[in-house]
């Protein structure tokens, strides 16, 4: 009797390998979908606790200018400009100079929800005399009360 | 006759067309991208807050127009909102009277606000003190946007 799992033909030698084709294409996606993602969080999005709101608007403006006030260790706050640290009057010049280019820009404020009201008005202050005329204060959508 | 049973080389070269199987995997991680990415990066949750001029605020000579300032000041029972009118009140107005209340509160005084004056004539400028917590000028903003009130702006205490 042969025994065919002893004298097997050369090409049946190969059934049994993995293709490993699949697996480098989904790793690659995966590779590039974390890159991107990781990359976009961290521009945008400190660790604050945004305030909620039950009303509001949902919009995805083009190219907003998002500042952060994050809370320092000491109590102080630094203000963030599209995940830069900006100081109040360098914010001025930038708010200027963005809406030279877009008058419609539009500002996101992100800030600690017990954060206290000093550590904002800088913000506030600086788009005012850029002569900004809303700002739009993000916060978290909560159900209605 | 009996089949003999083909091997899976046998099976792969038997197949013909493209192999489908390494296009559906990436189309399938490429829409979990999407889902997730639309997620995390979706639009902003937000209330709007107008920058008011304090000088064009005053110069404002609209006589409907009915003006008042909430002054937000943080104490031991939380946040008060202390109510100002600024100028008189057009004749024939019902105004609530401007007594300090609790943030709570603030919402049924700004419903009796907008029955007597009409939100449409109303221009709100909200100035918080300096040791309010940020979720408190937010919930000022709110409380306004749910009395109708569409002219509310975030003034600033001059430094």
């Amino acid at each position: 009797m042969r025994l065919r799992t002893l004298h097997r033909h050369p090409d049946e030698a190969h059934a049994g390998k993995i293709n490993v084709t699949p697996l480098i294409d989904v790793v690659m996606v995966l590779i590039v979908f974390y890159l991107i993602v990781g990359q976009l969080a961290t521009q945008r999005l400190a660790d604050l606790d945004l305030p909620s709101t039950a009303i509001g608007a949902l919009d995805q403006p083009d190219r907003p200018l998002v500042v952060e006030v994050a809370p320092g260790a000491d109590g102080s706050a630094s203000i963030l400009a599209d995940g830069v640290p900006v100081t109040a009057d360098a914010l001025e010049d930038l708010v200027r100079a963005r809406i030279a280019e877009r008058p419609d820009l539009a500002v996101q404020v992100r800030a600690d929800r017990r954060a206290p009201y000093a550590q904002v008005a800088p913000v506030v202050e600086a788009c005012r005399r850029a002569g900004l005329a809303s700002l739009r204060l993000v916060s978290v959508r909560e159900e209605r009360r | 006759m009996r089949r003999r049973k083909r091997s899976a080389l046998q099976v792969y070269q038997g197949h013909f067309g493209p192999n489908m199987t390494p296009m559906v995997d990436v189309v399938m991680v490429i829409l979990v991208f999407f889902m997730a990415s639309a997620a995390v990066l979706g639009p902003d949750w937000f209330i709007r807050a107008a920058l008011p001029i304090r000088a064009a605020t005053a110069a404002i000579t609209d006589d409907a127009l009915i003006r008042v300032e909430l002054t937000l000041a943080s104490g031991e029972r939380g946040t008060t909102v202390s109510p100002a009118y600024l100028g008189a009140a057009p004749a024939g107005v019902s105004l609530p009277s401007a007594e300090a209340v609790p943030l709570a509160g603030l919402g049924s005084w700004l419903d009796e606000l907008v029955r007597g004056a009409g939100a449409e004539r109303l221009v709100v400028a909200i100035t918080p003190s300096d040791a309010v917590p940020y979720q408190d000028v937010v919930a000022a903003h709110e409380a306004c946007a749910v009395a109708g009130i569409t002219r509310t702006g975030l003034a600033t205490s001059p430094r």
